[in-house]
């Protein structure tokens, strides 16, 4: 696989934090790392921003020569950085980061997104795009697609690629706040003060009396009952769910013992009534609810807190999430294996 | 845990602001009304303009207490 290693012979074993402007455009925050620090990538030409805590100083670093009649200087270094392109096979790199297989073998959609997440500056691999793909149509073949308010595969490993709704109605991209952590995992919330706004409101819903959400976690929190996802309204309930061991689905009274084998894998809610909702883990139905809806019609999902209580963070890592339409208890093993098939293909599965 | 001390004018000057694409600073309050920011947001900041907070005060952190919420069954 190709790639660059960085290096220094002044700053070797420190933790550096790299930003990576290709000249294909777009920049890609790699985050804190220990040089030697090796970026696999195709597409590793341009522009790196290295700052060295320790000394406060950042160095620039060019790779490759930009697409431009007058090239720039090569190494801008303060203080000397020495940079080793040292590739691991002899590519062949382009200016323009292109999924590997032919753009017309993709469903159209699934390359939409992945064209919107290289963008964002976020990093694609052929897994990636066969993954993404494999999401899209056995989506799209099941009937589930067009019920997909919005969905978040989480890929890139940056926070922009995952904050991307994969339905591309931007109005719905995530908003990052606070200490969210993102890689080739997933987002991890950091327990502390760390959310995603979906801005996706209960009344986005055609019928919230028939709505589903659903989510992917692939590492759990260590912060027990407290750590919550959804939205609450100060007297009304809203859709809010905790790992492992609280649930609403649009209802007015929480339920706890709900029969879960853990706070990992895939955790998914279908509302088909006015009476009653069911919770599903890895496919399973778990629990059954039956009350009447109490919902807010302006309340936003969260992840990794509730909206509009902001003291239950949590520090799980989510690799999925959905909000979606009309499902029916029927599609729920479907789709809790489709989505647990894409993070199998990506190595990120928990069962 | 350690979290990093504002004071409240480097509260008003974070809020509203990014420490890196798509991701926005999120002051908050600790036990004792300190207004803090985590140590994620300090060492992924990658915004110039902000490379203050990575000279911020550490201090241990106290989260404010979680109270009950209307209509809550449990703590």
């Amino acid at each position: 696989m190709a790639g660059i290693i960085i290096q220094s012979s002044n700053f070797n074993g420190q933790s550096v934090q790299i930003t990576f402007s290709p000249f294909s455009g777009g920049s890609i925050n790699l985050g804190t790392q220990t040089i030697p620090y090796t970026y696999t990538t195709t597409n590793y030409e341009g522009n790196y921003s290295i700052y060295i805590p320790s000394s406060d100083k950042t160095c620039s670093l060019q790779v490759g020569t930009p697409p431009s009649p007058t090239p720039t200087s090569t190494i801008t270094p303060t203080p000397t950085l020495t940079p080793t392109n040292t590739p691991t096979n002899t590519p062949t790199p382009t200016m323009t980061p292109t999924p590997s297989s032919t753009p017309s073998s993709l469903d159209p959609d699934a390359a939409a997104y992945l064209a919107d997440i290289v963008v964002s500056g976020g990093t694609i691999t052929p897994t990636i795009e066969s993954a993404v793909d494999t999401l899209f149509t056995s989506l799209k073949s099941n009937s589930l697609y067009s019920k997909m308010i919005a969905m978040y595969p989480f890929v890139g490993a940056t926070a922009a690629s995952h904050a991307i709704n994969a339905k591309l109605n931007k109005s719905f991209d995530i908003v990052w706040n606070g200490g969210v952590s993102h890689d080739i995992s997933g987002s991890t919330g950091n327990g502390t003060n760390g959310y995603g706004e979906t801005n996706v409101s209960t009344s986005n819903f055609i019928d919230v009396d028939k709505s589903s959400y659903g989510m992917y976690i692939n590492s759990g929190t260590t912060l027990g009952n407290n750590a919550r996802h959804g939205v609450v309204q100060l007297g009304l309930w809203g859709l809010a769910f905790s790992e492992a061991s609280w649930y609403r689905h649009g209802d007015g009274s929480a339920s706890t013992s709900l029969g879960l084998t853990g706070n990992t894998g895939m955790f998914l809610s279908i509302r088909t009534g006015n009476t009653e909702s069911k919770l599903y883990h890895n496919g399973i139905e778990r629990f059954t609810k039956s009350d009447a809806l109490t919902i807010a019609t302006n309340a936003t999902w969260w992840y990794f807190n509730l909206n509009n209580n902001a003291v239950r963070w949590s520090n799980s890592r989510l690799a999925f999430g959905y909000l979606a339409n009309d499902l029916s208890y029927s599609e729920a093993s479907t789709l809790s294996t489709i989505i647990n098939t894409f993070q199998t293909s990506l190595g990120r599965n928990t069962y | 845990m350690k979290v990093r001390l504002l004071t409240i004018q480097e509260k008003d000057d974070l809020v509203g602001q990014t420490y890196a694409p798509s991701s926005y600073f999120n002051p908050i309050e600790d036990c004792n009304d300190n207004w803090i920011i985590s140590n994620e947001e300090v060492s992924e900041c990658v915004n110039p303009d902000f490379y203050w907070v990575k000279h911020l005060p550490e201090i241990d952190y106290c989260a404010k207490p979680v109270p009950p919420i209307t209509g809550d069954t449990e703590n």
